[in-house]
């Protein structure tokens, strides 16, 4: 009993936190976006528009709940519930910190992309439901969306796997470490190749730009939320941004060393003069500011690429994410076998790596100063206005 | 292979280059402006010299000759002028101008023959304002009438009275005229 209530409790905290996140980062999303198209954003209500998903909440709950006339009812009612509901589950596994998670999952990773697909289903019903073409259009095109990119995830996830010899997140985040060096994305090139492979398909999985097709606002009128409208309306959207979130997380999990910080993961004995809970709290934090830096990523990618057409989208898929996953997913066994860790080569290639995305990150910080220079502009880094 | 490799390569630079470029906006000063209540400069200043906002008239300077509202070619002028007492020539009765019409051709203010003399953008007796605030709720609320109402009624009551004074002295000058010519006609009998 006691358990059960313990479960809810966590459960529902879970919930409201995830939601309240949904939300702010909807408002965060327009305010960078402003910002990348020289506009303002979002920034009356509260204290610089702090407020303003509130006030559009508001406003959703008040709209009428409409129902097509020909749709089918109950179908047309649970399905944002529905993705609402794959996406809240996907974060069970996850491990914000050594101790803060809600189940530590032996087939985690497993978990989160059954969960994923999971999602489809409340949007291929949303889009059926509505009897609408262009709503049925949007699901189905969803739905082989997401069954493609579900692929290309996998293979990026199962070549984590076999470098860390285990689908539990918390072995994952274990078998990385605190410094880049020790993060799966340099560790060697097909782990690399597994990060892009994982974070581009997470993208097409979450409907974002550039693989918006499902949506895709200026032909499909919206895709399968078309005739959705109040509340349930905003849980359609509350589950986009809450996948953001997933995103972020996954993507740090697997690839970025997790919320460990100059200490090992999980220190069931903690040395003399640690805090354990200081510790938790610190990694907890790094957790967070890994994901919500990957949550930013994917926002500015969405401010700045424009859609794919279908046949790219494909083309994506089968013809350069499958077949490049499936030769780096033999390759990292070859790698495996022929190099262990901690050898001289392997420390190398991590070194070389890790160098490699240094220098791309001081290129890209000359290539935006570039950018400043040719338009002249002075340097207003404040983010309010 | 080839063309394989190279596809990869450019997805990840343009990517790369596209994502700079925002980036750059992102450190950059909105271009947008606060308007109307955050503002630090009022906008009329910011306007451009030969900024057409709403029309304006000085009545004083305008001196009724009607050119503007024929030269409108949608009717937006609406005006009329008449006699006053102790002025040369005409003046204003009513001056109405329907801003909702207006399509700030210039046309009008080009016609405009009164001028104060100067040089500046309002120098004729009707001109632009840099002001382009003004939005009402009604049709009606967008028609200005530069001469209220009562005052127009005055001034038409005024005109009108001596309009009828200028008549009746015309005819008593056509009167005295005929008279006139009457008397130097020879003179038959008959009463004048
Ligand atoms: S600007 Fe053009 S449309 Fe407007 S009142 Fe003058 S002549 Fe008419
Ligand atoms: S053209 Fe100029 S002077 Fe003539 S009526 Fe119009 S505003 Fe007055």
């Amino acid at each position: 009993m006691i358990n059960l209530i313990y479960m809810f409790v966590f459960s529902l905290v879970y919930l409201l936190l995830l939601a309240l996140t949904a939300g702010i980062l909807t408002y965060v999303e327009r305010r960078i976006a402003g910002r990348m198209q020289s506009r303002i954003g979002p920034n009356r209500v509260g204290i610089q528009g702090i407020l303003q998903f509130i006030a559009d909440l508001i406003k959703g709950v008040q709209k009428e709940d409409i129902i097509p006339a020909d749709a089918y009812a109950f179908l047309f009612k649970i399905a944002p519930y529905l993705v609402f509901m794959g996406v809240f589950l996907t974060l069970v596994p996850i491990p914000f910190g050594a101790y803060t998670l809600m189940e530590d999952l032996d087939v985690g990773i497993y978990y989160v992309l059954a969960m994923a697909s999971y999602v489809v289903i409340g949007l291929m019903i949303g889009g059926w439901a509505s009897n609408n073409k262009w709503s049925l259009l949007g699901g189905m095109r969803s739905a082989a969306q997401k069954i493609s990119y579900e692929i290309p995830a996998a293979l990026g996830v199962f070549i984590v796997v076999i470098m860390s010899g285990s689908m539990n997140f918390q072995k994952i985040v274990a078998a990385q470490g605190a410094s880049p060096v020790d993060w799966f994305v340099f560790r060697n090139p097909f782990t690399f190749i597994a990060f892009n492979l994982f974070f581009i398909a997470s993208l097409a999985e979450g409907n974002r730009v550039p693989f918006d097709i499902p949506e895709a606002e200026s032909e499909l009128v919206s895709g399968y939320n078309t005739e959705y409208s109040g509340m349930r309306f905003l849980f359609f959207f509350l589950a986009e941004w809450g996948n953001l979130v997933v995103i972020g997380a996954l993507v740090t999990c697997m690839f970025f060393g997790g919320g460990s910080f100059w200490y090992e993961w999980k220190i069931s004995i903690p040395a003399p003069g640690r805090d354990p809970i200081v510790f938790e709290v610190l990694g907890f934090l790094w957790f967070l500011f890994k994901t919500f830096f990957f949550v930013f990523v994917i926002i500015w990618i969405r401010w700045t690429l424009p859609r794919l057409r279908i046949d790219q989208l494909m083309d994506i898929c089968w013809k350069y994410m499958v077949p490049i996953g499936l030769i780096s997913s033999l390759g990292i066994v070859i790698w495996m076998y022929f190099i262990p860790e901690n050898s001289t080569i392997d420390r190398i290639v991590r070194l070389t790596l890790t160098s490699l995305g240094a220098i791309t990150v001081l290129y890209f910080k000359y290539r935006v100063y570039k950018n400043l220079k040719i338009t002249k502009a002075t340097i207003y880094a404040n983010p309010f206005v | 292979m080839i063309i394989y490799l190279k596809n990869i390569w450019e997805t990840y630079a343009t990517v790369f280059e596209g994502m700079a470029i925002t980036f750059s906006y992102l450190l950059q000063r909105p271009i947008t402006v606060q308007y109307p209540d955050r503002m630090k400069e009022s906008v009329p200043e910011t306007l451009p010299e030969k900024y057409r906002g709403r029309l304006m008239v000085d009545t004083e300077l305008c001196t009724a000759c009607g050119l503007c509202a024929k030269a409108c070619p949608i009717d937006v002028i609406e005006m009329k002028g008449g006699r006053a007492e102790g002025k040369k020539g005409l003046r204003l009765i009513y001056f109405n101008i329907y801003h909702g019409k207006c399509m700030y051709c210039n046309l009008c203010v080009e016609a405009c023959p009164a001028e104060d003399g100067e040089e500046d953008e309002h120098h004729t007796a009707i001109y632009f304002k840099k002001n382009f605030e003004g939005s009402s709720y009604t049709l009606n609320g967008l028609v200005e009438q530069f001469i209220p109402p009562d005052e127009a009624r005055r001034r038409l009551k005024e005109s009108e009275e001596i309009a009828a004074k200028r008549a009746a002295a015309a005819a008593e000058t056509t009167k005295n005229s005929e008279a006139k010519q009457e008397s130097d006609k020879p003179k038959d009998g008959g009463d004048v």
